[in-house]
């Protein structure tokens, strides 16, 4: 009797404890500074300046953008809460949010948005992006005190990403500007969830919560931000609970930080794509039909998930696969060694009585994998998989580890049979990655590819205002290229982040920055 | 055709420069000749840890001649989905990153660490070895000119020479092979070259030239037999440091490519997964150790044996 009531009162106990521990997990509690570490200082905090990401990782939390990237890689409202695009995509007229104040009081409205967008404009700021924005916009309207409006000197669709989505977009106080001069580096004034407190420059970077905050004030404190350039030292300084947030992690530690408890590691999708590039110069590779049956030789899917272990999916068409414009049913090539022979066969290629392919002149397959080692993650060892891969079915292939300045100078020279690069951008935006890479004159198109019908889409598309319409030429344009492989897509890795467990309702902004306003510190 | 001895003796750089090696000591080797070889023989058999590097190199050797009938697999097969598997039955070595058989790699291995080894000190020996008999029988401008472009050769911290060459030249086994012989060729000449000098003082050289003898028949018939002595011991010795620079430049990523079964190439892939297989790292500086060890056990012996200041 007595034992049984023991051990309903320890049953009770438990009980409330358990849903105790729900609901305080479920509650936001409020304060505390979170910690986060940089892989370098910040450089200068004065918008029309910053170009370092740790510099644009916190002007982020200072910061706001008038439209700001969704996950997906879509557009969405910031400071401004809607928008329109005229149909030849050359007037963007931007409708604001009202009531918004920076940090040391002045309003947010159309004029001050227009002379934040000029200063950085003037040459006599001296912005590295002044000269872009002096080509992109014709002029900027205010026609009323919550809109403004951007004319530009001819169509672009991608106006959006090239002028308003970066560091130089953060909409700095006009009054502020004019006040610090100069010294606008260290005093920030934004109208993001954080307010710039001080920055001792190669020790620390203080924040604190911006009470009146348009969208209700963060949970946390404040932020610190403290560079740590050793990822060694970040680690030890994260599993002591010295640092909440670890911004770089090295794919050799994960396993380390994968057993700790007290961890939490994510992956955010990146806009990245790392590919091999045929050389089109080279007569070996200037059959499709060679190209389309080393695509199928590779067991891409494979290859990536042995060999980056979960920190990248398989790449899927020549756009990554997060981009908004993505094609989910791009023209892809499934692992499929007995059609890549089929059609080496078609091109003339037949294997020997040694295994290697040959053509009727009796001479081989023979060309050059170039891969960098250490510049993306498991590069060398993937390329030794592929390397591999193509040897069983029969090419003569040498694989060549070289530095990556090295394999670069190659690429620009034309030097190269087959090579391993990555291309890597803040935005999914078709323009940042076909037109560098697909483009008879893009400046990424190392293998020298061109195709007319190519090239008229990727103009077409920079060139139209409407998403739908846009949509569906970077589809179009996006199996064309595919369908010609003249490159072979491998993975879109992913940026990891390790932090703390006590960090709660933790969630990635896109393009490496994270929105701070809605996390909380377990205290 | 007189040789200017007062010049050549009183030149700074006589001094044997190759610490414990017998300059002096070879000049009585050839007279009698059979007497000495049962001598050597019976010092360095005596010499446990000699006889002991002997036989491991033996052993080496063997495995790099019989790799094919050794290994279990093939070295290059990949198999994805046995990768980074600790020791077993099927794999005693475990597998690698890519599933390849380690054991397999190793025995492969020795036949790349050997030629690494025997064709870099070749090109040191020969090329040195010319360089210090020319310069130290003919002496005068030709010594100081040779000797000279050695000295620079020298200023360089050797594995950095190495290292700049094979950047010039490229990555590569190969270049790495040229890399490590030329870094000898100072060391080498040096050695042979203090010999020469001081063999070039005796009574039999002198009557060779009596007797008519010119100056290609002295080199090679009388001055370079003797040399043999002091030149075996550094080659042994110089095999172990021209195996671990090799080592390094491949762990560096200059030496060995991709999949080459290379030890030092191998330790550096297995860097990555050092705390889940640290298998990977264990035996091929395993066996780098021990073919590395044999060379120096071997030439220390062979020192031992061939040094007359240690008899009696």
């Amino acid at each position: 009797m007595m034992r049984r009531s023991v051990l309903s009162i320890l049953m009770f106990g438990l009980l409330v404890s358990l849903l105790g521990g729900v609901a305080l997990a479920d509650t936001p509690q409020q304060g505390g500074t979170m910690v986060v570490a940089l892989r370098s200082d910040a450089i200068n905090f004065d918008p029309p300046f910053i170009q370092d990401a740790s510099t644009s990782g916190i002007a982020f939390q200072i910061f706001e953008h008038l439209i700001g990237r969704e996950f997906d890689g879509s557009y969405g409202p910031r400071l401004a809460e809607s928008w329109d695009i005229s149909d030849d995509a050359t007037v963007y007229t931007l409708y604001l949010r009202q009531g918004v104040k920076f940090h040391d009081g002045t309003d947010f409205n159309a004029a001050a948005a227009k002379s934040h967008f000029e200063r950085v404009a003037d040459p006599a700021t001296g912005s590295h992006m002044g000269e872009t924005y002096r080509q992109t916009i014709a002029e900027i309207e205010t026609p009323d005190e919550y809109t403004i409006r951007f004319v530009l000197h001819e169509p672009n669709a991608a106006f959006i990403d090239e002028v308003i989505i970066q560091n130089t977009g953060y909409v700095s106080s006009p009054t502020a500007a004019e006040r610090y001069g100069e010294d606008a580096a260290f005093n920030p004034v934004g109208t993001g969830a954080f307010k710039f407190v001080s920055w001792i420059p190669d020790t620390r970077v203080e924040l604190v919560r911006n009470e009146e905050y348009w969208d209700g004030p963060p949970n946390i404190a404040g932020v610190t931000y403290r560079p740590i350039p050793e990822a060694a030292t970040q680690l030890t300084e994260l599993r002591t609970g010295r640092l909440h947030i670890m911004t770089t992690v090295p794919v050799e530690q994960m396993a380390v930080l994968e057993n700790d408890p007290n961890i939490v590691m994510v992956g955010e999708p990146d806009f990245n794509t790392r590919y091999l590039v045929f050389n089109l110069a080279n007569p070996l590779f200037q059959d499709v039909r060679v190209r389309q049956a080393m695509t199928y030789a590779l067991d891409v899917e494979e290859l990536v998930e042995i060999f980056l272990e979960g920190v990248a999916a398989p790449a899927k068409g020549p756009l990554p696969n997060y981009s908004y414009y993505h094609k989910d049913d791009v023209y892809t090539y499934p692992y499929d060694p007995d059609k890549a022979l089929e059609l080496l066969a078609d091109a003339g290629w037949t294997p020997g009585a040694d295994g290697l392919l040959r053509n009727e002149a009796g001479e081989t397959f023979q060309f050059t994998l170039m891969s960098p080692s250490g510049r993306y993650t498991k590069d060398r060892e993937l390329n030794e998989g592929v390397h591999y891969q193509l040897g069983e079915l029969g090419f003569d292939v040498t694989l060549e580890v070289l530095e990556f300045a090295t394999l670069v100078e190659n690429l620009q020279t034309s030097n190269f049979d087959l090579g391993y690069i990555g291309m890597m951008q803040r935005t999914g935006d078709p323009t940042a990655h076909l037109d560098l890479m697909y483009a008879t004159d893009g400046w990424a198109n190392w293998g020298g590819y061109s195709n007319d019908a190519v090239d008229v889409l990727l103009s077409a598309g920079k060139r139209t205002g409407d998403m739908d319409e846009r949509m569906e030429i970077y589809f179009e344009a996006q199996d064309l290229i595919a369908a010609e492989a003249p490159t072979i897509p491998i993975m879109n890795e992913f940026y990891l982040l390790a932090y703390r467990s006590e960090v709660k309702n933790f969630e990635f902004s896109v393009s490496r920055t994270s929105d701070y306003t809605k996390l909380w510190i377990e205290q | 055709m007189q040789i200017d001895k007062a010049n050549s003796t009183s030149d700074p750089l006589v001094q044997p420069t190759a610490a414990g090696v017998p300059a002096q000591a070879t000049g009585k080797w050839i007279s009698s000749h059979q007497t000495k070889l049962s001598d050597f023989w019976r010092r360095f058999r005596r010499n446990r840890t000699a006889v002991i590097g002997l036989v491991l190199i033996f052993l080496n050797l063997t495995i790099a001649v019989f790799a094919p009938l050794i290994a279990p697999y093939d070295p290059y097969e990949q198999n994805w989905r046995n990768r980074l598997t600790a020791p077993n039955s099927q794999h005693w070595f475990g597998t690698d990153e890519h599933g390849r058989d380690q054991l397999s790699r190793i025995v492969w291995g020795t036949r790349i660490s050997l030629s690494i080894g025997l064709i870099s000190v070749s090109i040191g020996l020969l090329g040195g070895g010319l360089l210090g008999l020319i310069s130290g029988y003919f002496g005068g401008g030709i010594d100081n000119t040779i000797m000279r472009v050695m000295d620079v050769m020298m200023a360089f911290p050797g594995v950095l020479m190495a290292m700049a060459l094979v950047a010039a030249l490229g990555p590569g086994l190969y270049n790495v092979m040229i890399a490590v012989g030329v870094w000898s060729i100072p060391l080498f000449s040096r050695l042979v070259r203090g010999t020469v000098l001081g063999l070039k003082e005796n009574e039999f050289i002198s009557a060779a030239r009596a007797i008519g003898c010119g100056n290609a028949r002295i080199i090679f018939v009388h001055v370079l037999p003797n040399t043999i002595a002091p030149i075996l011991v550094f080659t042994s010795l110089r095999m172990a440091t021209a195996l671990l620079s090799a080592a390094a430049l491949s762990f560096l990523g200059l030496g060995a490519q991709p999949p080459q079964p290379d030890w030092g190439a191998m330790l550096s892939q297995g860097r990555a997964h050092i705390h889940s297989s640290p298998h990977l790292m264990w035996f091929p500086g395993l066996a780098i150790m021990v073919l590395v060890l044999s060379f120096n056990m071997l030439g220390d012996g062979l020192r031992d044996a061939l040094d007359p200041r240690l008899k009696n």
